[in-house]
């Protein structure tokens, strides 16, 4: 009997994300008529989209008892360097491929630095931060860039009457899913996270897998960039030295690498860095605001940026 | 002979002083690449600079041994920064003005200071919440918090005009280091010679065990967390005072070279191991490097980039150390 009663606050408890999810809803709904309005709905979707992106990488990441931190700062090199070579005039797939590339390479070398050389993942990556935030800081000299047109006109673009934003974290989301529940590569992965030494004697190449997640993590960071700089007019970087002061009003910016992983990990009863349970589409359930709806004003936003991002976005 | 010698000699290098050694040979780089490097009066600043960061790392370093992590103590330098001046602000403060303004600001920071660890450690230990999340999303709370509290009562980030008193601290440079070396050397002989030092490492190596041998888990776990919030009004001490200025912004910036410093120094992030005088090194050696880089006009950025690369070094130096211990 008490098994069973046990058994379903167990169960309630998975839905949790998705009850405090509702609640919020419900919340702000009650408090503003504006909040549940279509355009700031939409509007809320597509800031998200770019937050599910970059925490479905993580997710991959936190599966195997990992963590990275240096998605954020991997995100600002991609931007940069996109930015930069779409103002020098090179064609738009170019700079799109360019941040593709470079998170595939920040992900290769973080997965090098754990697997190869057998690094912690936490110091590997906090490493890979420092590193990519002095870059993109270099590469942008601090200061804004304001995107050519061509490049803006993406983020605002519409497919089927779905912004493109949402159709890529869309896409993502699925894959993710459909990766992690029904291949044998998701399967192993979890498998991994559960006891490193045990799926090594159980024949699973550990080394390749769990490079794979890294690379994974960091091709999400770039391809979070990719939808998001789009729907913004400019990308502009900031130093870090976090001067919330000269901004009142609410702007969308980057958040942090913690709030990924708490993106991924509130999605699940498990702990964060522990192996977890987690899904993607419960990533995307806490993604879409709930992290962010409680944090809505500027100065709380940007107080985020201490631990990772110096990137912001302005409208 | 020779050989025993080489042995000795190896043996040292794989020792614990082994950041320490880094420290000896980045220092004698800058000191003939960086004119001015070498000088007293540089040397000094080093040491006074590197005070409130010493102070976070010493208290990241009680908490790390538990198997845990402390990312709300930034957050907590700018709250209790806000709420020691608005206790002792000339500006409006609660007791401005007062004789007893200064230590009683001193007071009830110390008191958030162990509010915000208590909240912490209860959340851990009580409600087995992960660290990483509970200290995430009281960073976030609390840095917005000191920011709507400072907005609210004086509608300006900084407070300014706090009393002589407690700008001594940061006007002589003597009492700060005597403060900070002192709460340094009490978390050293706390982690090495009392039984709640004993208890901090078993509770980090294995909780179940150390839980069936009677340790009091719970609340080895309640103190660690307060004791990292102490370690970081201390620093918000050291920064307001020398600063001359209440902000939440206060050590923003340290997050990263805290956690950094004390697993440079060797301490593990998986807990029952660290030692305070590891982190003494960590914290030496980053210390030396920033000064180092900024000596040599490198830019920001350029120091950013260098510092991570030192950290990955440091980092594949002490695996091949870790390597080498074993096949010695």
């Amino acid at each position: 009997m008490r098994n069973a009663a046990s058994n379903r606050l167990v169960r309630l408890l998975e839905f949790a994300p998705v009850a405090l999810f509702c609640t919020v809803l419900l919340l702000f709904g009650a408090q503003s008529e504006k909040f549940l309005a279509r355009d700031n709905f939409t509007q809320i979707l597509i800031q998200a989209s770019s937050t599910a992106v970059v925490a479905v990488g993580m997710t991959f990441v936190l599966l195997t008892a990992g963590v990275d931190l240096s998605v954020g700062a991997v995100m600002f090199v991609g931007a940069a360097l996109a930015g930069k070579l779409a103002l020098a005039g090179y064609p738009l797939l170019l700079c799109l491929l360019v941040m593709l590339a470079i998170g595939l390479l920040a992900g290769a070398l973080n997965a090098f630095l754990v697997t190869r050389l057998k690094l912690i993942a936490f110091i590997a990556t906090l490493a890979m931060l420092y590193i990519g935030r002095g870059l993109g800081r270099w590469i942008t000299q601090t200061r804004a860039m304001n995107l050519p047109d061509s490049f803006l006109a993406l983020g605002s673009s519409k497919w089927l009457g779905v912004p493109l934003p949402l159709w890529i974290a869309g896409v993502v989301v699925l894959l993710a899913q459909v990766i992690l529940s029904k291949t044998p590569f998701g399967r192993q992965l979890y498998a991994l996270g559960n006891n490193l030494e045990s799926a090594r004697k159980a024949g699973l190449r550990t080394g390749p897998l769990l490079a794979s997640v890294y690379v994974i993590c960091g091709l999400c960071a770039a391809r979070r960039w990719a939808g998001f700089s789009r729907s913004r007019n400019s990308a502009r970087s900031r130093p870090n030295s976090a001067n919330c002061t000269n901004s009142t009003r609410s702007r969308p910016r980057f958040s942090a690498a913690p709030a990924y992983s708490a993106a991924a990990a509130v999605s699940s009863p498990a702990p964060s860095l522990a192996p977890s349970c987690s899904k993607p589409f419960s990533v995307a359930w806490s993604s879409s605001r709930l992290i962010r709806i409680f944090i809505p004003s500027s100065p709380v936003a940007s107080s985020l940026s201490p631990y990772c991002s110096t990137a912001s976005a302005v409208n | 002979m020779s050989r025993i010698g080489r042995n000795r000699l190896l043996s040292f290098l794989v020792s614990e002083f082994f950041v320490l050694f880094l420290c000896a040979a980045a220092f004698l780089i800058f000191a003939f690449t960086a004119p001015g490097f070498a000088s007293r009066a540089n040397l000094w600043n080093i040491f006074i600079s590197a005070l409130p960061l010493l102070l976070l790392a010493t208290g990241q370093t009680v908490v790390l041994i538990t198997a845990g992590i402390d990312l709300s103590v930034t957050a907590t330098i700018g709250l209790t920064s806000i709420a020691g001046a608005l206790v002792m602000s000339g500006d409006g403060g609660w007791l401005g003005g007062h004789a007893v303004a200064a230590p009683a600001a001193v007071a009830v920071m110390l008191a958030v200071g162990a509010l915000v660890g208590l909240f912490n450690g209860a959340s851990v230990a009580w409600l087995r919440m992960p660290a990483f999340m509970v200290t995430l999303t009281t960073m976030m709370f609390f840095n917005g918090f000191a920011i709507w509290l400072a907005r609210k009562t004086v509608n300006a980030e900084s407070i300014y005009n706090l009393p002589r008193a407690f700008l001594a601290i940061g006007a002589q440079p003597w009492i700060a280091a005597a403060l900070a070396v002192a709460a340094t050397l009490s978390a050293h002989l706390l982690l090495s010679r009392t039984l709640l030092g004993r208890w901090l490492y078993a509770v980090g190596h294995n909780s179940r065990a150390s839980l069936v041998s009677g340790v009091p888990v719970a609340r080895v776990l309640v103190t660690a967390y307060v004791i990292s919030g102490l370690f970081a009004v201390l620093a918000s001490i050291l920064l307001t005072a020398t600063l001359e200025t209440a902000s939440p912004n206060h050590g923003r910036a340290l997050l990263l070279d805290v956690i950094g410093a004390a697993v440079i120094g060797g301490t593990s992030l998986f807990g029952g191991k660290g030692k305070v005088l590891w982190t003494v090194y960590g914290v030496l050696f980053l210390s030396l490097l920033g000064n180092g880089l900024n000596q040599l006009n490198f830019s920001d950025f350029m120091i950013t980039i260098i510092k991570g690369t030192v950290i990955l070094l440091a980092a594949l130096l002490d695996r091949w150390r870790g390597k080498f211990t074993l096949e010695l």
